[in-house]
């Protein structure tokens, strides 16, 4: 009988693992890259590069680089980024990873990101981005899975009562 | 910048890696404890049956769409460890077959509900994270980390406190049990700690690799040692190292958390074989 109180207090326990924030967005990017993997061609080279212009601040002044942490370190740090939201709003971010986009079949919005693989390659995290208006889907964009980097202002905004993170004022660079 | 420099300031300017080493360190402490108990009284396999078991409440309560999905996953799995240990030498169906059973049976329902009914569209992702840990030690929030605290605080403290029943319990069950001492009740002790340590360390290693954080420091420190106290310090030490070392290394070189850890493990087993075999032989 002295036994029995370890059960109700285990059962307090919380445990987090792969899709479990607020990330509807980039799990549904991340569920069309899987199936763009599986069925897609090799990528056409002979499109042109997008050129979009690195800001000014590209000498090295960010709040938050990622591009200078291992792979596994990008991965948990931008899980931090899109579930303590608080502690990135109005911050600097530079990251790398993959180009993605998703529209909303419903709403038409589009939606475009970057994502982040950890290091096993299964869990991805992502983080919207906006680029100015004059950038239109597909012309100004890369091919699905381009290697890029982003720079931008870590934002938060509400769809549907949930927040999701997005880098404003964001600027493209395709990585070679 | 060094691989020293970086870890430092990895440690001091990111919150989610002292998570990971505080709850990581635990949860092998933890292990290695139950880890000697286990291996002596054969129940070596359990770990992995137990954390298939896990597996298959996670989906059940990912489909049901709980929030905090320990409120299945734990009762489940402590329910399975007691009825797998307690009362796994009356049934039908005995020992490894029952665990061979009970662990696949789950490992399958598991996985199908996830596909039928996901939760998410990254199911891969889901699937691979819950199997295998994959990066999920370095996604912890605090209050993940002062849960984990207390889990692992009650886990030592029950293992010390009944140290001598559980010591009696594991080597003559019958002798045990004739000696006044209650040894189903202890067997069920021994039950609910390691169910509490499955769910744990699904996040530092996966399910599939449980069993390793569970045996692999326990039978290195046999190789070396023969006493019972002497192989639980050792296996505490060897487990405590493995993780610390196998967490560093994910991080600085960008390999799976989990697999890195059992590698290490797997490393110091070979090791203290080598050292036990030039010493003349250590029987385990």
């Amino acid at each position: 009988m002295r036994f029995r109180f370890l059960i109700p207090a285990a059962a307090l326990l919380l445990l987090t693992a792969c899709g479990n924030a607020d990330t509807q967005t980039i799990d549904t990017l991340i569920a069309q890259q899987s199936e763009a993997d599986a069925s897609s061609a090799a990528p056409n080279s002979d499109a042109p590069a997008p050129t979009v212009p690195v800001p000014d601040s590209a000498n090295g002044e960010y709040d938050v680089d990622l591009t200078t942490l291992e792979s596994n370190m990008v991965y948990a740090q931008v899980y931090d980024m899109v579930t303590n939201t608080d502690n990135y709003k109005g911050k600097r971010i530079r990251v790398r990873g993959t180009f993605n986009y998703y529209q909303n079949p419903d709403t038409k919005r589009e939606y475009f990101a970057v994502l982040v693989n950890d290091a096993t390659a299964c869990c991805a995290q992502g983080i919207e981005f906006v680029l100015p208006d004059s950038y239109k889907y597909p012309d100004d964009y890369p091919e699905q899975g381009t290697p890029i980097e982003v720079i931008g202002l870590y934002s938060v905004y509400t769809e549907d009562d949930q927040p999701f993170v997005e880098l404003q004022n964001a600027s493209m660079t395709v990585l070679p | 910048m060094n691989n020293l420099a970086k870890l430092a300031d990895y440690f001091v300017n990111y919150p989610f890696v002292r998570y990971a080493f505080v709850v990581g360190l635990l949860i092998a402490l933890c292990a290695s404890l139950l880890g000697v108990t286990l291996v002596l009284k054969r129940f070596s396999f359990i770990g992995d049956g137990l954390s298939h078991v896990a597996f298959g409440a996670m989906a059940v309560a990912a489909v049901t769409g709980l929030t905090n999905k320990m409120i299945i996953v734990l009762p489940v799995t402590v329910l399975s460890a007691i009825l797998l240990l307690r009362t796994g030498q009356n049934t039908k169906i005995k020992g490894d077959a029952a665990v061979a059973m009970i662990s696949v049976g789950a490992l399958a329902v598991g996985y199908m509900l996830m596909n039928v009914f996901p939760s998410s569209s990254n199911i891969s992702g889901d699937v691979c994270s819950t199997l295998f840990g994959s990066t999920s030690i370095l996604t912890l929030r605090k209050s993940d980390v002062a849960l984990c605290v207390v889990m692992a605080v009650i886990v030592i403290l029950m293992f010390l406190l009944f140290y001598h029943k559980i010591f009696a319990v594991t080597f003559d069950e019958s002798f045990a049990q004739a000696s006044g001492i209650p040894a189903n009740g202890y067997n069920l002790l021994i039950a609910v700690i390691t169910s509490m340590i499955i769910v744990l360390a699904m996040n530092l290693v996966g399910s599939l690799l449980i069993s390793a954080l569970i045996i692999f420091p326990a039978l290195s420190a046999m190789r070396l040692f023969r006493s019972f106290r002497s192989v639980i310090i050792c296996s505490a030490v060897i487990s405590v190292i493995c993780a610390g070392a196998g967490i560093i290394l994910s991080i600085l070189f960008s390999t799976p958390v989990g697999s890195t850890i059992v590698v290490a493990d797997m490393v110091v087993f070979f090791l203290f074989s080598l050292i036990a075999r030039c010493k003349g032989g250590s029987k385990a």
